[in-house]
């Protein structure tokens, strides 16, 4: 795509489907594991067959308080539930049941940190979060049939779709902002958060204010449908944007004088292509559902999901910088691995009682092996409690670092305690008259640079220390030197 | 008429001393209805097989010296939108013709719980939808007072010329019979004729207490939410209501007992507390006279005398029972049709939205390469009827953009005026006295060309549903002269959870019944049938 590119802004709004934690579908008690076999994980409920009704599940609203008041937002209580019709193969009913006027969650913020310019904070406001049901899926010419089949292990499933005010102004921005949005709803654990398996699911509203003589002109808005990456939020952004620019530029057409029209972001090609103009759209007749009541949410509800809610990703940032005095850099990239990561450094950090050495462990250490072998910090062998009683040892002396690291590989491959794996690698306690043997031992066969070292030649002792390590791995560097010391002082002629 | 049939309450006190065993119950009621329904074509299909079974049962469990359930060895009909696992159940529609349905129904549920016997399923307008039973894919039914002469073409495709409204016999009223009312048409008709001693019903805008009107039985019409509707078909959610229908009060109160209840099913469902503050709210009725409403607008508008003349002879009983009556003003109730019609078009047009022949309903035969739409909207182009479409496309409409505001929320502000009219009427009286319907029953085929005058049917009977309040049809024997031989009745409103007050009511009522008007002319119209009924013998 070329053509010139004039001062613009870019606006970005999204709406961000997430599917709830929760064991059982919103209005029925049907499963939600994923990947299980199509249709078996339905009733005559979300098979929405004739004559059922919905029950609401009391978890999907404790969680939706959750996600209100995690992200500021006020909580709404009397919400309703709106049917938005529309004719699918995968939808049963013939509607989904959602929400419109009246969305359990409203006017709430999340702040997250400046991709270009560390040091400052955004702020995106959230327009509402509101709760609805999944359809279910279509499979095209999969398994047996020729045809298309259709699963409704998904029918039902409960999803929280939060929707942004158009705060962002890059495609930069929305990656950063989603990012914080998931950390965020990964700590309170009210979401899996699984782009691959659908958990999480973007669609953006962009368009362009281009700087024209003096004034602003808006390009039409154009909503990118289902993105199911960061990544392909982010291209999908900048190919848009460079489109919109381009199309401006052909047909000067602004916003207003086109309907609002849908894309799809077409990954291999890197383009996105039309789905549909909104002025063929249905008319979804949205009127309230009259099988369930309004959703009552008591100020004592409210305060117990306040009481329960975990520490959100900055409180645990402050925390980790207050308690274990680690610095900004550090405290954050520990809170963005998310809740187990920042929990494993602080058992850690308790057993071992040294956050700076726990951080360093975690940091050069567990999360470059978790990101090689691609596991989580639940897969990882060594168990936070014994990563915290190694760094113990480091911290008072009994192990030094090279032999720590010995015992951590070790670790990896073998459950052992500590006392174990010492053994297995013959790691043990040095004694006094041990290191002075060795010491006497060393010098007998090393006159030449004992006589170096008394000329002034400081460095001549470094291959001592390397010796007496080979003769004994336990043997540790600064006690075997300074018992060299001291002999040579003791032996000196003056 | 029906005084030669035991009651519910008596067949089970029977059953239960083994005076008759279930089976025996059944197999009696089997045969009435074998001899009566090719007549009246109250049942659509009979359980033959499964009631003999559930019959057994019963027989077994009081043979093992197990308790017995309130309904024990009853036969009940149930009406053809209420699911049991594994029997047809159909709305009356060709949509639904073949639909077998996994799940039983909390009320029918509750019925297996109390022993009754399931006999088959009765009767009704396509979805619920009309005040006959004449839109119904198996044919109408007949009113068993004055049912047609002759045989007549009933099984499934037989309404075909009814529901199209292209009558093929004109002038057909007199040949063709009278209408048990709608749409629970087969439920009350087959309590009427004693084809089985009670029935379920739902009533959406009047469906149980007009059928119940017109075929002389009692209907009520439970408070919103004091029955579930877990295994109704949809009509409208917030009018649709379970209820019984039967031949006394005191059946009636059994059965309504039997199915009542909150239900983890149904999130409209009343809760027991809920139930019980309610019923405190009512007061200490029970202890001084009944306060009875006589609703002043009902009095200006044109009723067929045979019904003024039973609602005043029934309010004067009333009084003279110690009764004080006053006249109480309901002043949206003149737009009470208005405002049912588009909320229960608007919430049927969504209901039905399941039934595209994709998961559920009659699917249209086209060849493999037509596409989804046209696939959807030929099978509900061939498997709904005539009344249904019409009230699918008036609640699409009413729902549509830009349209919603003017209509449907017009509506509910109008739903919200007639809720408050009650329950400043309340204030003042215990119940409300009025018609059920404007006339007694009409010819089968009286309003084929004019849908709107069948829809003013219901004019008495939608309040209580767009207001959720209890409300119950009570025959009263009437003049036979002025209602031609046909049954009369009067309706009452009650507050909330008012269902004692009304139970109370139609006890002091049946009791007059019984003892004064001596129901000379009831026994004259239920001849015929007891005749046919005879024929077996």
């Amino acid at each position: 795509m070329t053509g010139t590119s004039l001062a613009h802004q870019m606006i970005v709004g999204l709406e961000i489907h997430v599917q709830l934690a929760t064991q059982s579908k919103l209005f029925c008690r049907c499963g939600t594991a994923y990947g299980q076999p199509p249709n078996t994980q339905t009733c005559p409920i979300c098979q929405g067959l004739p004559g059922t009704l919905p029950m609401i599940n009391q978890r999907a609203i404790e969680l939706a308080i959750d996600i209100g008041l995690a992200l500021d937002m006020e909580l709404v209580s009397g919400c309703r539930w709106d049917r938005k019709h529309y004719f699918y193969p995968d939808l049963p009913k013939g509607y989904q049941t959602s929400q419109l006027d009246l969305p359990i969650t409203r006017n709430g913020r999340l702040e997250f940190i400046d991709p270009t310019e560390p040091a400052r904070r955004c702020h995106v406001r959230i327009n509402r979060a509101h709760l609805e049901e999944d359809a279910g899926k279509s499979l095209h010419g999969e398994g047996a049939a020729t045809g298309t089949c259709i699963d409704l292990n998904r029918t039902g499933t409960p999803l929280m779709e939060i929707v942004t005010e158009p705060d962002l102004r890059s495609p930069q921005e929305a990656k950063a902002f989603l990012q914080q949005l998931r950390t965020v709803l990964l700590y309170i654990g009210v979401s899996d958060c699984n782009m691959q398996e659908g958990s999480m699911r973007v669609d953006a509203n962009v368009n362009l204010h281009i700087a024209v003589d003096g004034r602003t002109v808006a390009t039409p808005i154009v909503e990118i449908k289902n993105l199911n990456s960061f990544r392909n939020v982010e291209r999908a952004l900048e190919y848009e944007s460079r489109r919109q620019m381009q199309v401006w530029q052909e047909n000067g057409q602004v916003l207003g004088q086109r309907p609002k029209q849908t894309r799809g972001w077409d990954a291999d090609r890197e383009v996105t292509t039309v789905q549909r103009e909104k002025e063929e759209a249905a008319d979804y007749r949205y009127f309230p559902c009259p099988d369930l009541p309004p959703v009552v949410i008591s100020a004592e509800q409210i305060a117990e999901r306040r009481a329960r809610l975990p520490r959100l990703p900055q409180q645990w940032k402050q925390a980790l910088v207050e308690r274990w005095q680690l610095n900004d850099y550090d405290a954050g990239v520990i809170v963005e691995q998310g809740r187990e990561v920042a929990e494993y450094f602080e058992t850690v950090a308790e057993t071992s009682r040294d956050g700076k050495r726990s951080a360093n462990w975690i940091t050069q250490e567990v999360l470059r092996l978790l990101n090689e072998q691609q596991q989580t910090i639940a897969q990882f062998p060594i168990t936070a409690a014994r990563l915290g009683e190694l760094v113990a040892a480091v911290s008072s002396g009994e192990l030094d670092h090279a032999r720590a690291r010995e015992v951590f590989s070790l670790w990896l491959e073998r459950p052992l305690s500590l006392a174990e794996a010492k053994q297995r690698l013959g790691i043990a306690a040095v004694s006094a008259d041990e290191v002075t043997e060795l010491v006497q031992a060393i010098v007998g066969q090393n006159a030449d640079a004992i006589a170096d070292y008394r000329r002034g030649k400081q460095q001549a002792l470094g291959p001592l220390i390397a010796q007496a390590k080979r003769l004994n791995a336990n043997v540790s560097p600064g006690s075997f030197r300074a018992a060299l010391l001291q002999f040579i002082a003791e032996q000196d002629p003056v | 008429m029906t005084a030669a049939e035991p009651s519910a309450v008596e067949w089970t006190r029977r059953v239960r001393t083994g005076e008759w065993s279930a089976r025996q119950v059944t197999e009696h009621y089997l045969q009435r209805i074998a001899t009566l329904n090719p007549r009246l074509n109250a049942f659509v299909e009979v359980w033959a097989a499964s009631a003999m079974e559930q019959a057994q049962r019963v027989d077994q469990k009081r043979a093992a010296g197990q308790q017995l359930g309130p309904l024990a060895g009853v036969p009940i009909g149930i009406k053809d939108n209420l699911c049991v696992a594994g029997q047809v159940c159909s709305a009356a529609s060709r949509m639904l013709a073949n639909f077998r349905p996994t799940y039983t129904a909390t009320v029918c549920q509750r019925l297996e719980r109390a022993d009754a016997v399931l006999m088959g399923r009765t009767n009704m307008d396509e979805f619920a939808m009309g005040s006959g039973t004449e839109y119904s894919y198996y044919g109408p039914t007949q009113n068993p007072h004055r049912a047609a002469t002759g045989s007549k073409a009933a099984g499934p495709g037989a309404a075909g010329s009814v529901a199209n409204g292209s009558a093929t016999e004109a002038g057909a009223g007199a040949t063709e019979g009278y209408s048990p009312g709608g749409s629970s048409g087969g439920s009350a008709a087959a309590v009427a004729a004693g084809m089985v001693p009670l029935t379920l019903g739902s009533d959406t805008g009047g469906s149980i207490r007009q059928p119940a009107a017109f075929c002389g039985v009692y209907g009520l019409k439970p408070t919103y939410g004091r029955v579930s509707r877990y295994g109704l078909l949809a009509f409208a959610s917030s009018l649709d209501q379970v209820g019984p229908l039967a031949n006394s009060p005191e059946d009636l109160e059994s059965l309504f007992r039997t199915i009542e209840g909150a239900d983890d099913y149904d999130a409209t469902c009343l809760s027991s507390a809920a139930v019980r503050d309610a019923e405190e709210a009512l007061g200490d009725w029970r202890q001084r006279p009944l306060r009875v409403g006589f609703v002043a607008e009902h009095t200006e508008l044109s009723l067929d005398p045979a019904v003024r003349v039973a609602w005043e002879t029934t309010r004067d009983y009333l009084q003279s029972q110690g009764a004080t009556v006053t006249r109480v003003s309901l002043p949206y109730q003149a737009q009470a049709i208005a405002a049912y019609y588009l909320v229960a078009s608007c919430e049927a047009a969504s209901n039905l939205s399941r039934y595209d022949g994709m998961h559920f309903g009659h699917r249209a035969n086209l060849p493999e390469s037509t596409s989804l739409e046209q696939v959807m909207a030929a099978s509900r182009g061939e498997g709904f009827g005539a009344e249904v479409k019409r009230r699918i496309l008036l609640g699409t409409f009413a729902l549509s953009q830009g349209y919603a505001d003017r209509y449907y929320q017009q509506a509910l502000r109008l739903r919200q005026a007639i809720r408050q009219d009650f329950a400043t009427a309340f204030q003042s009286v215990d119940v409300l006295l009025g018609p059920t319907t404007p006339a007694p029953a009409f010819a089968i085929g009286a309003h084929r060309q004019d849908p709107v005058a069948m829809y003013l049917t219901d004019q008495f009977t939608v309040s209580a549903n767009l207001a959720g309040l209890p409300a119950i049809s009570i025959p009263v024997a009437a003049s036979g002269d002025l209602s031609r031989g046909l049954p009369v009745a009067v309706q009452f409103h009650a507050p909330p959870c008012g269902e004692p007050l009304l139970f109370h009511v139609a006890r002091l009522l049946h009791r007059w019944n019984l003892s004064h008007l001596s129901a000379g002319c009831a026994e004259g119209n239920g001849a015929s049938i007891k005749d046919s009924a005879g024929g077996r013998s």
